[in-house]
C-alpha cells in the first residue's frame, strides 16, 4: 500500500527541497539590497490593465496543454489501446488542430 | 475493446452533426475570414457575405440534425449508446425535444444575420456558439446519467455566456454576460454539490440505478437531489431563483435572448423531468411538496412582475417566467398524462415566445430602440401585420382561446384538476387572469393610441418574415386544430407528445 506512494512521496520531498533551495539561496549569496526600480512580483496593483493579448496567449497555452493531457496517457497505454486509441487521439486532436488553426487565422500569434 | 465497451452512434447521430457541424462553422469562419495583417491585394469577402455562408451552414446542420431526430422518433425506439449503463439515451423523449430545441434554435439563427448587421455585431463567430449550445442541448435531452448533466450543462451555456456579450460596447450587453456568467457559475456548483452527495449516498451516476437506489438514500441523497434540482432551477429561471432572466434577456442581443428564454428552458424543463422521473421518485412526497411551492411562486411572481415592466424584453421574461409556473404545473405529481400535457406546453410556449421575440428583433434599430412600451404606440397602424403577429403571440403567451397556449394551459390545468390541487389551480387560475392584463397593455398601446410623428417604420427581411410567419402558423394550428393537422409520420402534435411520454 505505501511502496505504490513511495514516488509521490519521493516527488513531494524533492519538490519540497527544490522550493526551500531556491528561496534560501539567493538570500544567502544574492545582493543584500535588491535594487528598488525592481518591484517584487505580485507586488502590483490588482487593478492594473493589462493588454488584451496576454489573454489570448494564455488561452493558446491551455488549448496546447489540453492536448497534452490526453496525449501524456495515451503514450503511456500506446500498446495496450492500440488501434482504438489511435482513433480516439485522431478524434480528440481534431477539433483541437481546429482551435489552433482559428486562434492562428485570428491573429494571436501575431505580435 | 472489449464487448460492453461497444457504443451505438445511433444514440448521438444528431449531437454528433451538430457537434462536428460546430466544428465544421469554427473552420468555415476561419477560412472564410480575410487574413489579418498588410492587405496582399486578394480580393476581400465582406462581412455580410460570410455571414450569408455561415448562416446557410448552420441552417443546414441544424436541419440534418432535426431530420435524423425526427426518423429516430418515427422508428419508435430507444437507443442506449452503450449495452451497460448507458451515459446517452435516445428515446422518444429525446428525440422529441430534440427537434423542438433544434427548430427552435434554427429560428434564432435566422432572426440573427439582419439584427446583427443592423446593431453592427454580426461576427461570424456566433453562428459556431451557436451551434455549439445547440450541441450541448442535445447532449443534455438525451442524458441518461449525472455526469452527461453536468457535461451537457456546461456545453450549454458556455457559449451563452459569450453570446450574451456580443454587443460587448454596450454596457447592459456586458453586465447581462457578467451576471449570467457569474450566477451561471454558482449554478453549476450548486448542481455539482448535489451530484457528489448523490454519489455519495448511493455510490451510482446512472440514472437506473440511482432509481433503485433512491427509496433508501438517506439525508444525505435527499439534500444531494435538492441541490441538483435547485442548479436546474436556475437554469429554467424558476422562481427563486428566477432573478437573473430578466436582467440577462434585456441586456443580451434579442435573438440569443430569445435562444436563452426559449430553448435553454425547454432543455432544463426536460432534464428536470428526466432527472425526477428517471433517476428520483416523481410520487415522493417531499417532492411534490416542494414542487408545489416552486409552481405557486413561479406562477405569481412571473405575472404580478411582468405588469410593471415598460421594457418589453423584461415583459417577455417574466411572462415566460410566469407561464414556466404552468409548466411546472404537471410536475405535480409527475405522470405519462402530465408529461404529454408539459411537453404540448412547451412546445405552445415556445413559438409563442420566439414569435414575439421575432417582432422584437424587427423592431430594434442601431441605437436598440424598439425595445420600449412607448416604441409601439400606434403600431397598428404603421405595420398592421406585425402588431397583428405581435398581439397573436401575446394572446397565446396570455392563454387566450384559438391560440396554442390556450391549448397548453389548458392541459396543464386539467392535469392540476385531476390530482386533486385545489390550491395551485387557484394560484394558477389568478395568476393567469394577471398575466393576461400584463400582456394586454401591449395591444391597447399597439391600437389605441394614435400613431407618433416621425416613428419608425421598420421594414421585415425575409428569413425574419419566414420565422414570424412559421411561429404564427403553429401558434395558430396548434390552438385551433391541435388534433387536426399531421406531420412526418401522420400524427398532430399532442400524439407527438403523447407517444413521446409514452416512450421513454
Amino acid at each position: 500500500m505505501l511502496e505504490d506512494f513511495l514516488g509521490v512521496l519521493l516527488m513531494l520531498a524533492v519538490a519540497a527541497v527544490l522550493a526551500v533551495l531556491l528561496h534560501a539561496l539567493p538570500r544567502r549569496f544574492g545582493p543584500r539590497a535588491p535594487a528598488a526600480e525592481v518591484p517584487e512580483p505580485g507586488a502590483i496593483s490588482a487593478r492594473q490593465r493589462y493588454a488584451t493579448k496576454f489573454l489570448w496567449v494564455a488561452l493558446f497555452f491551455a488549448l496546447l496543454e489540453l492536448g497534452v493531457l490526453l496525449l501524456v496517457p495515451w503514450a503511456v497505454l500506446f500498446r495496450e489501446l492500440g488501434s482504438d486509441g489511435v482513433i480516439i487521439v485522431v478524434v480528440f486532436a481534431l477539433p483541437v488542430a481546429v482551435g489552433v488553426h482559428y486562434q492562428w487565422r485570428k491573429g494571436v500569434l501575431e505580435w | 475493446m472489449n464487448e460492453s465497451m461497444a457504443v451505438n452512434l445511433d444514440a448521438v447521430m444528431p449531437l454528433l452533426i451538430v457537434g462536428v457541424g460546430a466544428v465544421g462553422a469554427v473552420l468555415l469562419e476561419s477560412l472564410l475570414r480575410p487574413r489579418p495583417g498588410p492587405d496582399d491585394g486578394s480580393p476581400r469577402r465582406s462581412p455580410a457575405r460570410i455571414g450569408a455562408a455561415l448562416s446557410l451552414y448552420s441552417t443546414a446542420v441544424l436541419l440534418a440534425a432535426i431530420a435524423t431526430a425526427a426518423g429516430s422518433f418515427a422508428e419508435d425506439s430507444s437507443v442506449p449508446f452503450q449495452a451497460v449503463q448507458p451515459p446517452v439515451v435516445l428515446d422518444g423523449l429525446a428525440a422529441f425535444a430534440t427537434v423542438l430545441v433544434s427548430t427552435v434554435g434554427l429560428g434564432a439563427l435566422l432572426l440573427s444575420s439582419r439584427y446583427l448587421q443592423k446593431l453592427r455585431i454580426h461576427r461570424g463567430e456566433t453562428y459556431a456558439l451557436l451551434l455549439l449550445s445547440v450541441a450541448g442541448m442535445l447532449l443534455l435531452v438525451s442524458a441518461a446519467d449525472l455526469v452527461t448533466v453536468f457535461l451537457g450543462v456546461e456545453g450549454m451555456c458556455l457559449p451563452l455566456y459569450a453570446l450574451a456579450g456580443l454587443d460587448r460596447h454596450r454596457r447592459t450587453s456586458s453586465e447581462s454576460a457578467l451576471k449570467f456568467q457569474l450566477l451561471g457559475t454558482f449554478a453549476s456548483a450548486l448542481g455539482l454539490f448535489g451530484i457528489a452527495l448523490l454519489y455519495g449516498a448511493t455510490g451510482a451516476t446512472g440514472f437506473a440505478e440511482l432509481h433503485s437506489a433512491f427509496p433508501e438514500v438517506g439525508a444525505i441523497g435527499r439534500v444531494g437531489a435538492g441541490l441538483l434540482c435547485a442548479g436546474l432551477g436556475f437554469r429554467i429561471a424558476a422562481v427563486p431563483f428566477h432573478a437573473w432572466a430578466p436582467d440577462v434577456e434585456e441586456g443580451a442581443p434579442t435573438p440569443v435572448a430569445a435562444f436563452v428564454s426559449v430553448a435553454m428552458r425547454t432543455t432544463g424543463v426536460i432534464v428536470l423531468l428526466r432527472v425526477v422521473l428517471g433517476a428520483f421518485d416523481p410520487t415522493d412526497l417531499a417532492m411534490v411538496d416542494v414542487f408545489r411551492v416552486v409552481a405557486m411562486l413561479t406562477l405569481s411572481v412571473g405575472a404580478v412582475m411582468a405588469v410593471v415592466q415598460e421594457n418589453l424584453k423584461r415583459l417577455l421574461a417574466y411572462v415566460g417566467i410566469a407561464n414556466l409556473g404552468f409548466v411546472l404545473l404537471a410536475f405535480v405529481p409527475l405522470s405519462e398524462g402530465s408529461v404529454a400535457a408539459l411537453l404540448f406546453s412547451l412546445a405552445a410556449f415556445g413559438f409563442s415566445n420566439l414569435g414575439a421575440f421575432g417582432i422584437l428583433v424587427v423592431m430594434a434599430d442601431r441605437n436598440r430602440g424598439g425595445e420600449r412600451l412607448g416604441d409601439f404606440t400606434g403600431l397598428g397602424q404603421r405595420r398592421p401585420a406585425l402588431a397583428a403577429g405581435f398581439s397573436l403571440f401575446l394572446f397565446s403567451l396570455a392563454g387566450i382561446p384559438g391560440t396554442a397556449g390556450f391549448v397548453a394551459k389548458l392541459q396543464v390545468m386539467l392535469v392540476a384538476v385531476r390530482s386533486e390541487e385545489t390550491a395551485l389551480f387557484l394560484v394558477a387560475g389568478f395568476a393567469n387572469l394577471v398575466l393576461l392584463y400584463a400582456t394586454l397593455r401591449v395591444p391597447v398601446v399597439m391600437y389605441m393610441n394614435p400613431e407618433e410623428r416621425g416613428a419608425s417604420r421598420p421594414t421585415v427581411g425575409s428569413a425574419e418574415g419566414l420565422v414570424l410567419l412559421a411561429c404564427a402558423a403553429a401558434v395558430l394550428i396548434f390552438g385551433l386544430l391541435p388534433n387536426g393537422v399531421s406531420f412526418v409520420d401522420g400524427s398532430s402534435l399532442i400524439e407527438w407528445t403523447r407517444a413521446a411520454a409514452a416512450s421513454r
